[in-house]
């Protein structure tokens, strides 16, 4: 059922009832007789109209969706309202009162005054909003039985209504002169046979009260003495009631009257219970706040990734959790602790103090499982001469900040008093120094995710530097067929090899490994392409290219770079090819089914000064024939391994070599990389592997 | 991670330094620590064995490289005991034999400082 329809029935719909009833009242009066004033139909129809409103105030909203303070001090307001508006309906005395013959006198019709009227209709639904308030403190954290027990009171109170309703009498009349009422019924609602249930239910409903629990310490004693006053008014309402209603309709008055004892009942039992939670208040709501610091310490953890917000965050939050005057927090770093942040105190302050002190503190703190508690900083061995550093210091509290057995730092909380801090303070600063070695933890993974994947791009966009850096396709040259490929490995290798055609009467062949480290590898390469380019033109030996590089990289190279290369240079004319190997693999050359190992004398580029370089270095002329061809590799292909953690050898490759099925360069290339890839069997590959095949076709 | 120690022994003026496992770029830089604590004590003559070592790679030959030309400056040096067939393949094709002394017993070497 919709909101709208909740308010015409349960709202609008008694209202009118109600209207409608005074509005029939007043239709007899002036002929001196009603038959419906005082019958059983108006009783029924009132009754309707009550039914309706109790059902439906519920879902009036303005009242219901009210914070807790709110209610209970509109509940006190309404009651006050209450009984201010009975003190004016008894002491507003009627136009005139109207008799009947067996001398049971009988008010006029209360409607006549149009005021009256009013304050009736407001009466009894200030009534029901009480009762509305009581039920929402009532259903505050309900369990199983609440809405039985609090509907079996409902019932009770209603069966009453009906019982008083029932036996009411018929009476039939002529106007008084004076005022002069009696009850219409022998059957008031005190005392009757409901009254008890009605008053069991009501102690029932009674002790729900734990709304109390919501209140701070300052809300219960307030609360405690406000409710006091407004129950001096219920009190009275309760003994010293007019008989208001009970002589205009029994069914409102017992409603009235119901109400009102167990409003009184209720909120007896209410105040007594603040009474007896008083005392404890202060300390409740000190768990309640260290509570609140941890579970806002969890959440922090969850979402802070900044170390100094983190640090910030933890000085407020360990200030709030034990109630310390000065809070730091020292953090572990290689061998020392370093003072990441202060509240209370500037860090600046907290570095006067000595770091014998700090130290001593320290020690003292690993003898002792939980937080280290010193109650009288000016006893304590240790730390006598804190005084003189801040003359406020009192007592303090450290707990070492620890993960998975790791230190991380440790939180300090000082208070200007001896004897500040209570016992369970210590179990608690050590949750909260857990909760903070979580929260660092998990700021440094963060960071360190978020370092690896700096990292990560680093290397992703070196290696497309890398591959950028080869050839893109082979250089047509006549008689010779060339082919390479470059598997990279993840980490970047520095691998690379090129083909320069200075000119049409040479092709040079150069094949390389870059030693060092990570990234700077691959711009290392895109320097030597540039340098072997810039270079290859203004000499047509090898030799003296290479030692020119050794120069660059002497000069240019950090030192514990260095670059090991096979640099050939082939004349198709007379079908020779020049030679130096750099420190690098040899190169194979096959002829028909034999290998031969080109193992020339050879250092590596960077590693020593020119002189030694040229000293070291030879350069053989090698001539070639139909049907011979050259294999360049590098070492990442030697040492390619498979599970058993063996490398893949140059033994391995000579017997490849030696066993060659195919004899174009493509065929080739594909044979040496599925027979590294059999042996291999997907083991992951931690260096490059480049391989360039150079055959002579004519 | 493959497994890697160094250890260090003083022989009077002589630090003999023992590298045992795999020397590659995720290690190399214990070694280089090792050699560096060594330079930070003015100890210069150096030897390193390599008895134990089962592989190096072109980051463990640079350290090598990164220390070499300042022990030398400081007259000291570094030599090179015990390498393995494998491992003394690798300073073989890269030429090693002709910057450092390479022994095959690590008295050898420290015997040459006292010879100088």
């Amino acid at each position: 059922m919709t909101i709208q329809k909740h308010r015409v029935i349960g709202i609008v719909f008694p209202l009118l009832i109600f209207l409608g009833v005074i509005a029939l009242d007043l239709r007899w009066w002036p002929e001196g007789y009603s038959p419906f004033a005082y019958g059983k139909s108006k009783e029924l129809l009132l009754g309707i109209a009550l039914g309706l409103l109790v059902w439906g105030t519920p879902h009036l909203k303005w009242l219901t969706n009210r914070t807790l303070l709110q209610k209970l001090r509109l509940l006190g307001l309404f009651v006050f309202v209450l009984w201010a508006g009975n003190k004016l309906l008894s002491v507003r005395s009627p136009s005139s009162i109207q008799v009947f013959d067996d001398g049971i006198s009988m008010p006029a019709p209360v409607f006549s005054d149009a005021l009256w009227t009013v304050i009736f209709l407001g009466v009894v639904i200030v009534s029901v909003w009480i009762l509305t308030i009581l039920k929402e403190l009532v259903y505050v954290q309900q369990g199983k039985k609440t809405e039985r027990n609090y509907r079996l009171l409902l019932i009770f109170i209603f069966l009453q209504i009906v019982y008083v309703m029932a036996s009411r009498r018929e009476a039939t009349g002529t106007i008084l002169s004076s005022w002069d009422v009696r009850n219409l019924s022998d059957t008031t609602s005190l005392g009757n046979l409901f009254f008890f249930p009605i008053v069991l239910f009501a102690f029932i409903n009674g002790f729900r009260s734990k709304w109390i629990h919501y209140l701070n310490k300052s809300q219960k004693t307030g609360f405690f003495f406000y409710f006091t006053l407004v129950y001096s008014f219920a009190l009275l309402m309760l003994v010293k009631t007019p008989n208001v209603f009970s002589t205009y309709s029994v069914v409102v008055d017992s409603f009235f009257r119901s109400l009102i004892l167990f409003y009184v009942i209720y909120s007896g039992v209410a105040i007594l219970g603040i009474l007896f939670l008083l005392p404890s208040a202060g300390l409740v709501d000190r768990r309640i706040k260290e509570i609140q610091s941890l579970q806002a310490l969890s959440e922090t953890i969850g979402s802070v990734f900044d170390m100094k917000e983190l640090i910030s965050k933890t000085m407020e939050l360990s200030r709030k959790v034990v109630g310390s005057d000065m809070s730091w927090i020292e953090l572990r770093e290689d061998s020392g602790y370093r003072l990441a942040g202060a509240l209370g105190v500037k860090i600046e302050d907290v570095e006067k103090i000595p770091n014998s002190v700090r130290a001593a503190i320290r020690k003292e703190g690993e003898k002792v499982t939980g937080a280290l508690l010193i109650n009288d900083l000016t006893k304590n061995k240790n730390t006598k001469g804190i005084r003189k550093w801040n003359r406020k210091a009192g007592s303090l509290l450290a707990a070492q900040i620890r993960y998975k057995q790791r230190e991380l730092g440790v939180l300090y909380a000082l208070k200007h008093d001896l004897f500040g801090f209570v016992e369970e303070s210590r179990a608690l600063f050590r949750a909260f120094a857990d909760q903070v070695a979580v929260a660092l933890e998990n700021v440094n993974l963060v960071q360190v995710t978020v370092e690896q994947q700096v990292y990560r791009e680093e290397l992703r966009m070196a290696h497309e530097a890398q591959m950028r850096l080869l050839p893109r396709e082979m250089p047509n040259v006549p008689g010779v067929e060339l082919g390479a490929f470059c598997i990279t490995a993840n980490e970047i290798g520095g691998d690379f090899y090129d083909i320069i055609q200075v000119d049409n009467k040479r092709l040079d062949i150069v094949i390389g490994d870059v030693s060092g480290k990570g990234a700077s590898a691959a711009f290392y390469m895109a320097e030597l392409k540039g340098v072997i380019q810039a270079l290859a033109p203004h000499y047509a030996s090898p030799k003296k290219i290479l030692t020119e590089m050794n120069g660059f990289l002497q000069k240019h190279f950090e030192q514990d770079t260095f670059v090991t290369l096979v640099y050939g240079i082939y004349f198709p004319v007379k079908k020779q090819i020049h030679l130096v190997r750099a420190g690098h693999p040899p190169v194979a050359q096959i002829r028909g089914k034999k290998v031969t190992w080109l193992e020339t004398d050879g250092m590596g580029l960077g590693m020593a000064s020119n002189d030694v370089f040229n000293r070291s270095t030879d350069e053989k002329i090698l001539q070639l024939k139909k049907g011979d061809a050259l294999v360049f590799h590098t070492d990442g292909l030697i040492e390619a391994r498979n599970k058993q953690g063996e490398e893949f050898g140059e033994a391995l490759l000579e017997e490849t070599l030696t066993n060659l099925k195919g004899e174009k360069s493509e065929e080739v290339l594909n044979e040496i990389r599925s027979c590294m890839e059999n042996f291999t069997q997907g083991v992951p590959r931690h260096d490059d592997v480049t391989l360039v095949v150079f055959r002579i076709l004519k | 991670m493959n497994a890697f120690k160094v250890k260090r022994k003083d022989v009077k003026e002589v630090s003999v330094i023992y590298l045992k496992g795999y020397l590659d770029a995720h290690t190399a830089h214990e070694f280089e620590e090792a050699l560096q604590e060594l330079v930070d004590e003015q100890r210069v003559r150096i030897v390193v064995n390599l008895s134990e070592l089962t592989y190096i790679s072109s980051a463990g030959l640079g350290v090598f490289m990164g220390f070499i030309e300042d022990v030398r400056k400081k007259k000291g040096d570094i030599k090179i005991a015990e390498p393995n067939e494998k491992v003394y393949r690798v300073f073989d094709l890269l030429g090693f034999p002709v910057l450092y002394e390479i022994f095959q017993q690590e008295a050898e070497a420290i015997k040459k400082y006292r010879a100088t």
